[in-house]
């Protein structure tokens, strides 16, 4: 059968609390069509096994009429990583999407996310939560106009409620942005793995161990960094050319292939703003909003009033374009289903009709059949403005980058006869914040190795997952993002024997393969800095409490002096403090 | 005529890859001493990694013979800008073998990395085991890819093979991988293996299919049918990629639909 796998509302919820036993129930189910299930001989509820070349593993099946027989969804975890092969094709981004796998029942009982983790080397940490380190200077209070940090929409009409020290409520914000803000569990000290468990070690400590590492690595690799604030960002490019590494982020593995796209087609885009006011057609390709983007649909597309559009929700024409049925296809007023890694061939017929050449096509192009290409074609084309947004369905579905550039030649195309733009649907709140700042400072804007001592970027042999599965690397820090739940099992095993460092304001997934956790304030709660939204609108979050932590920026300016001690550079120590560094945070701690 | 072997140690750590775009035969002409390599971030001497044993003495780089033995699957650029001589590679060889080589020739015993002859000019490149991902490609954002020279894979190659050809050979024996001969703008390609969704958006220059292709593209216009020069398999003539206004030609003698 063929497997994709990707967001749910429940996964993402359950995106800050990885430790519960509800994030490994909600990560491990397989949405699954009751044909199939038939097919199976089994029931809905009960658990079948999923094998690929990589090794098997227990879902639970979920019966979902919105796929097609032959075709599995499981939600992005853990779970669906650890039969992922690590495989990229040379391009960045494993095959999240159309992997053929083999499914049968099975009486086995899942396991949780932990005991996966340790299956690929790693030790859990299960300690009990020890509460939020924040403090409220102004005592109970309610913060307006917050911003989110979460996905790319970056709301900022946020309403937090703070008592006692801790957020207790959060008005306006979608069941993630609720999640994330009502977090608490987060680490309050360093951590350091001994055997067969973790010991509190203070934060000196762990810094001139993290600057040891590092200095000592010949392919050291900085990952992550969409989960924080640009200046801290700025601090990490600095560190990687420091000490010879490769700083890659998030993007390698969701919506780089869409940057190589651009990058051999340039970005037809703009602003949400634009969207909102004039998209009188807007289609979502591979890309599932109600899931990955709660409110993107009412802010700024489907639902949003548009300043130049008359009863904009009558009016405006919603056109979906997916392998499944989703949440977002239900709510369109046109659902194209796609056959899966047919979307190359999709776009290719929609490039040639628009020219006239529709004559040229067979009756059907991957599962949608000749009429109905053209009937969209001429809901396209009656557009005053069309904007795509285009999701990893594109860029984690067989041919990858190439997807998104046809995407983009068939704006190309369109914007002969109207007007059209292409926004890719950012994932987390500031991964195109890491494309900016890396591409500021380097000149790309992610999979950047300095090993040479200059820039020098090409996914697919400087992207972290290959370098991981290729087992070069020799020490990592992961920051801001969790590859222990969102890596292909290879990656995290390889992360298990190296010296790993995880800067993260809570528990993950990825303490378990890591061998030193470092805690940090996080960024919208008792933290700050740039963050640039999907449309690389860059905004300033603010903090809403004092931190005890450091941040990341405090963090990583410690571990760069340390560094530049290590290699008897002088030091600049103090430059940074008081720009970035908290009032309340003292080394003591 | 110089004969140069290059045996490669035992590493520490045999993942780290080496990058060792000084070993081409005109650097040993110069009988240079300060020859090195990179080891992930390290600058180490050429001897640090290599045995490196001269016979023979040469005028010119063309009659100098570059040997490489031993575990040389993760070493990287060997060749780059290669303008002449001879580089022969017993095992196999890491990623961007042969990168912008003008002339000369590499012959390899084993498997290729990706990126074997990424924008090559002319020269002549032999593997007679796999080549990786993106042989005879260009790089990220590039226009043109390969644009002379000859690549004869014996193997098969991956995926995005002959991406933005836009000059010379390249023959691959065996089948090649998703992609292949995308954006192509002319040269000459055969596969004589199976190949999957070849030469989308291409605007020029030859692909010869002897073998299937899986999910053809829909936008290539059938021209009419003629028997291909390797023992006369049938074959059938498509111009494309008309998405993309394309001239090219592509010959194919069976495929299914995407």
């Amino acid at each position: 059968m063929l497997m994709n796998s990707g967001r749910t509302y429940k996964q993402g919820e359950q995106l800050y609390y990885k430790e519960s036993p509800e994030y490994s129930e909600q990560t491990s189910l397989c949405f699954i069509n009751p044909i199939d299930l038939f097919t199976l001989g089994i029931e809905e509820g009960e658990n079948i096994e999923i094998k690929t070349s990589t090794g098997n593993t227990v879902f639970r099946t979920v019966a979902c009429y919105d796929l097609v027989p032959g075709e599995i969804f499981l939600p992005c975890g853990p779970y669906a990583n650890f039969i992922l092969p690590p495989n990229t094709h040379s391009t960045g981004a494993p095959d999240f999407k159309t992997l053929e796998v083999e499914v049968r029942p099975t009486e086995r009982e899942r396991v949780s996310a932990w005991d996966l983790l340790e299956y690929e080397g790693g030790t859990r940490y299960d300690a009990p939560p020890e509460g939020c380190p924040t403090i409220s200077l102004e005592g109970d209070k309610t913060v307006t106009d917050v911003l989110c940090p979460l996905c790319g929409c970056v709301c900022d009409d946020i309403e937090l409620g703070i008592r006692d020290h801790r957020i207790v409520s959060c008005q306006n914000g979608c069941l993630l942005c609720n999640a994330k803000f009502l977090a608490k569990n987060r680490l309050i000290t360093p951590i350091k793995k001994t055997v067969g468990g973790w010991e509190k070690v203070s934060y000196e400590e762990a810094i001139e161990y993290t600057a040891d590492v590092l200095v000592a690595a010949e392919r050291p690799l900085l990952f992550g960094w969409s989960g924080t604030h640009g200046e801290a960002q700025c601090i990490g490019v600095s560190i990687a050319e420091l000490i010879g590494g490769v700083i890659d982020n998030c993007s390698s593995e969701c919506h780089g292939p869409s940057i190589m796209a651009i990058q051999e087609v340039g970005h037809p885009g703009c602003t949400l703003g634009q969207v909102r006011n004039r998209a009188d057609v807007v289609i979502y390709w591979g890309s599932n909003p109600i899931a990955s983007h709660p409110r993107h649909m009412s802010r700024y597309s489907t639902y949003a009033d548009g300043f130049f559009l008359d009863n904009s929700f009558r009016n405006r024409t919603v056109i979906v374009f997916d392998v499944r049925k989703t949440e977002t296809a239900k709510v369109a007023d046109e659902f194209v289903r796609v056959r899966s890694g047919g979307d190359y061939a999709v776009f290719s017929a929609l490039r040639a009709i628009i020219q006239g050449k529709e004559d040229v096509l067979p009756k059907s192009v991957a599962g949608v059949a000749k009429e109905e290409l053209i009937r969209i074609s001429r809901i396209m084309l009656g557009a005053k403005f069309g904007t795509f947004f285009t999701g990893i369905g594109l860029t984690q579905s067989r041919g990858k980058y190439k997807n998104v550039r046809n995407a983009i030649e068939l704006v190309d195309e369109l914007n002969r006869h109207t007007k059209y733009t292409l926004t890719p649907m950012r994932g987390h709140w500031n991964v195109y914040g890491t494309n900016q700042t890396f591409t500021y400072m380097t000149g790309y804007p992610y999979a950047v190795d300095f090993s040479h001592g200059v820039a020098y970027y090409n996914p697919g042999e400087t992207s972290a997952i290959d370098m991981l599965s290729r087992e070069e690397v020799d020490a990592c820090i992961i920051i801001g993002s969790d590859p222990g739940a969102h890596f292909p099992r290879a990656c995290n095993e390889h992360l298990s024997r190296i010296p790993t460092i995880v800067i993260d304001p809570f528990p993950i997934m990825s303490t378990a393969v890591a061998t030193m956790h470092i805690p940090v304030a996080m960024t919208g709660v008792d933290a700050e800095g740039t963050a640039y939204r999907m449309d690389a609108v860059p905004l300033w979050v603010q903090k809403v409490m004092e931190p005890t932590q450091p941040d990341d920026a405090r963090l990583l300016s410690r571990i760069y002096d340390a560094v530049r001690k290590r290699k008897g550079m002088p030091q600049i120590k103090g430059e940074d403090a008081g720009v970035f560094g908290s009032p309340v945070f003292s080394t003591e701690k | 005529m110089m004969q140069v072997m290059l045996e490669a140690k035992e590493r520490k750590n045999p993942n780290v890859p080496i990058e060792a775009e000084e070993i081409t035969p005109a650097h040993f002409i110069e009988n240079r001493q300060d020859l090195s390599v990179w080891r992930g971030n390290r600058k180490v001497p050429l001897e640090e990694v290599f045995e490196i044993t001269i016979n023979g003495e040469a005028s010119s780089a063309e009659d100098v013979e570059v040997i490489l033995t031993g575990e040389s699957g993760k070493i990287k650029r060997v060749g780059e800008y290669m303008e002449s001589g001879i580089i022969r590679i017993e095992g196999d060889i890491g990623m961007h073998c042969g990168n912008f080589m003008s002339g000369g020739t590499i012959e390899i015993r084993g498997n290729a990395d990706a990126w074997l002859g990424r924008e090559m000019r002319g020269g002549t490149i032999t593997c007679h085991g796999n080549a990786g991902d993106y042989c005879g490609s260009g790089y990220r954002g590039e226009k043109r890819g390969m644009r002379g020279g000859t690549i004869e894979v014996l193997g098969n190659a991956g995926d995005f093979t002959a991406e933005t050809l836009s000059g010379g050979t390249i023959i691959v024996h065996g089948n090649v991988g998703d992609l292949s001969g995308v954006e192509m703008k002319g040269g000459m390609f055969t596969i004589h293996g199976n190949a999957s969704r070849v030469c989308g958006n291409m605007t020029g220059g030859t692909c010869m299919v002897y073998g299937t292709v899986t999910d053809m593209l829909p936008t290539f216009r059938k021209v009419g049918t003629r028997e291909g020069n390797n023992g006369g398999i049938a074959l059938t003539e498509f111009t494309g990629d008309v998405a993309n206004r394309g001239k090219g030609r592509l010959f194919v003698h069976s495929f299914t639909r995407a």
